[in-house]
């Protein structure tokens, strides 16, 4: 066996500097043009991003440092917003509504989204039929859908009529206990919205490798082993991407609690975003609403950013 | 201080990202001909109120052929939220319909400009009593160009299957509640949604105990004196012996499909010409009936003027062009017009009442017995304090007293930070 040296390339050292060769710098040069081309593809994305999401968030982080009226004056005021909004009873009471809120929607619609996208993934005939009339709840309004399961739930509704029948009714779904209100809001908002990560969960399960299942069937493993052992874990970075929106959705929860309950009964469901609007639009307190905007911004934040951390965490090596 | 471009440029940005409920203004024109206005369904009926407003923008048009005035219809639904946020962008209309209590808000807030140059000539026409719910110092915030009022409204069936009286004081209202509970009929509907105005739900029995939201001089509140805290026990006895529907903490107004609708309750305390139009459709025109206000220390309900307000918008280039619509609109023709299309009562003296309509002759009665609310920069703040704790002593959760005082105190709170 024999080797044969190969000598390096001849190079210039006026022409080029010391490791750079015509062909590295062709190459860099052709990698510089794809950037730029990149960039050209991603800037009207961008710009748009920039003007109607980033400035936007500018200008509220602004507006949370003044005080502002309709007239168009302005007053700085520093941080005096969020001085108030610590010591603002209102404040914590709606956080409290909101996370208590997230805690009960979101598992609950990772739960049913996940379980429909199974579903539709296992079943062959009429799966495009069915995926359709399940996307079909997503397609509707919050204001109609509120409205619908306001008098579903109504103490004299057609829920109650099935508890009555059984002795079990009347259930003041939307006029009981802080859990039973915010409960009984986030059924509705699954409802509603179960759609849309039903269909990403059923595209990751479409992804996963026929072989791996194939292989653990053969090696006698059930369908629930399967489901929890291979399916669920390759599930993995769709379940974060999911359980990231998801929270965020929960966290702005908003068109259901006012169609349905306004923030009550006694403010059981009187969410952050709800209380940014009364602020805001109620109100006129520009600054304050502002800050209460911001906040949330920066839980929501820290949140992801943790599930981030957590779920990272548990990724297979 | 910012700049005021800089100012407005970050304004108009934070608006929209606020902008929960977004909307598209009109907007004037650079030629100061232009004119917005924004109008809600006083006019019950989309097609009729459609046809009316088009025809009232012809008209005027055709009388002034140098402005362009843009009707544009809205909906009750989140008004505040999509006047404000346009006012804040700068982009909204020129003109827009609003209640007393709005107008007290708006203008604090510097949103309103004053419009007494529109009415010089016409002002000794107006009935007093709708020019002072749009007075603020000594400047008017709005022209009237309507009123509306909301009395008692009774299923009368329901009362004569159970031998009774249709109630028209408290007493009545006590006596008539177990009654009609044991037959499993609420005696009067209530709605506790805290997205319903107070002005048609516990003020007006507040009203009737003798008591005030404000004190008079508008600098504290004054619904925690024992007037309110009577007038909230009469509805949480009316609750708890099943007098009251059973979703009254979270119900709203609606009257089609509601308990009173269904005969499942006998009574409303408040309602307007067109929700007594619902009631005769769904319980039959020989069993429902208009009554006036109920009476306990005094006889009183909410009757408010809608007012036509000049925003901080319109500019000195169209101020004129939004005078002549003011006037055009304040006209007795047009008036007369409006209150037969919207079966509402006119604000001036020398528009006569339909009288041969029963229901508009009750509502006129009524009329005379209507308080047109207690405007303040901070009503509707105090109103979001209030309507929680109302529903929390409906559902037992705190007494009638313990209610009052805790939104009083979170009431006194909102005044010192509503304060210029």
């Amino acid at each position: 066996m024999s080797t044969t040296a190969t000598s390096p390339a001849p190079t210039s050292p006026t022409s080029a500097p010391r490791g750079r060769t015509p062909r590295s710098d062709a190459r860099r040069r052709a990698r510089r043009r794809e950037a730029v081309a990149g960039l050209l593809f991603v800037l009207p994305t961008l710009a748009i991003f920039v003007a109607f999401k980033f400035v936007p968030i500018a200008g509220a982080g602004a507006m949370s440092l003044t005080r502002y009226r309709l007239s168009g004056d302005v007053s700085f005021v520093g941080a005096d917003n969020y001085t108030r909004l610590l010591a603002d009873d209102a404040f914590w009471a709606s956080l409290q509504v909101t996370l208590l809120y997230v805690v009960l929607f979101v598992p609950l619609i990772l739960a049913v989204s996940l379980a429909a996208a199974a579903l539709l993934d296992a079943q062959v005939r009429l799966s495009g039929t069915f995926r359709s009339l399940l996307f079909v709840p997503y397609l509707s309004s919050f204001v109609m859908a509120g409205i619908i399961w306001s008098w579903i739930f109504a103490t004299d509704g057609p829920l109650n009529a099935a508890f009555d029948a059984v002795g079990a009714g009347p259930v003041p779904f939307l006029s009981g206990s802080q859990l039973l209100v915010l409960a009984s809001l986030a059924v509705v908002s699954v409802w509603k919205g179960f759609g849309y990560s039903m269909l990403i969960f059923l595209a990751g399960l479409k992804a996963q490798p026929a072989d791996v299942h194939e292989a653990a069937r053969i090696d006698g493993a059930g369908a629930w082993q399967r489901f929890w052992r291979i399916t669920f874990p390759m599930l993995r970075p769709v379940t974060f991407f999911i359980l990231v929106i998801e929270t965020i959705v929960g966290f702005q929860v908003f068109d259901t609690i006012y169609v349905m309950t306004g923030g009550g009964p006694n403010r059981v469901s009187h969410s952050l975003i709800y209380m940014l609007y009364d602020q805001g639009f109620k109100f006129f307190d520009y600054g304050y609403a502002a800050a209460v905007g911001i906040a949330l911004f920066v839980i929501v934040l820290l949140l992801s950013l943790v599930q981030r951390r957590l779920v990272e965490g548990k990724e297979p090596a | 201080m910012t700049a005021p471009r800089t100012r407005h440029a970050i304004v108009a940005a934070t608006a929209s990202a606020l902008a929960l409920a977004a909307c598209s203004g009109g907007g004037t024109g650079d030629d100061g001909q232009e004119v917005t206005l924004w109008m809600y369904p006083v006019i019950a009926d989309q097609a009729a109120s459609q046809e009316f407003w088009a025809t009232a923008e012809a008209d005027f048009e055709k009388a002034h052929p140098d402005v362009d005035l843009q009707i544009e219809l809205q909906t009750f639904d989140k008004r505040d939220a999509q006047v404000s946020a346009a006012l804040a962008a700068g982009s909204g209309p020129d003109l827009v319909l609003i209640t007393p209590d709005q107008a007290a808000t708006y203008q604090a807030i510097g949103g309103l400009l004053p419009v007494d140059e529109a009415v010089t000539d016409s002002r000794d026409a107006f009935y007093p009593a709708a020019l002072d719910s749009a007075t603020i110092g000594d400047e008017l915030y709005g022209v009237p160009i309507f009123q509306n009022v909301f009395t008692t409204a009774y299923n009368t069936a329901v009362f004569e299957d159970a031998g009774l009286e249709p109630p028209r004081t408290w007493d009545d209202l006590r006596a008539a509640a177990p009654v009609l509970a044991k037959k499993g009929i609420a005696v009067m509907d209530y709605a506790g949604s805290p997205e319903q105005t107070l002005n048609l739900s516990f003020y007006p029995f507040l009203w009737q105990a003798g008591g005030h939201v404000f004190t008079d001089d508008g600098a504290d509140v004054a619904f925690d004196s024992p007037e309110g805290v009577e007038a909230l026990q009469l509805l949480v006895d009316l609750q708890r012996e099943g007098a009251l529907t059973p979703d009254a903490a979270t119900d709203g107004p609606a009257v089609e499909g509601a308990p009173i609708a269904r005969g499942e309750a006998a009574m409303r305390a408040t309602t307007s010409l067109t929700e007594y139009g619902q009631l005769q459709a769904a319980v039959g025109d020989d069993s429902a009936a208009l009554g006036l206000p109920l009476t306990d220390a005094e006889q009183v309900t909410y009757g408010n003027a809608g007012l036509l307000a000049l925003t901080s918008i319109n500019d000195e280039s169209n101020r004129q062009a939004a005078y002549d619509v003011l006037g055009f609109m304040s006209t007795p023709d047009f008036q007369a017009s409006l209150n037969a299309a919207a079966g509402n009562l006119p604000t001036r003296t020398d528009v006569a009442v339909d009288e041969s309509d029963p229901a508009v002759a009750s509502m006129a009665e009524a009329l005379d017995l209507a308080y047109p609310g207690e405007p303040s920069p901070a009503s509707r703040q105090v109103m979001a304090a209030l309507a929680p704790t109302i529903q929390a002593a409906l559902r037992g959760d705190m007494s009638a007293e313990e209610a009052l005082a805790a939104a009083a105190e979170e009431s006194r709170q909102i005044l010192a930070n509503t304060q210029p």
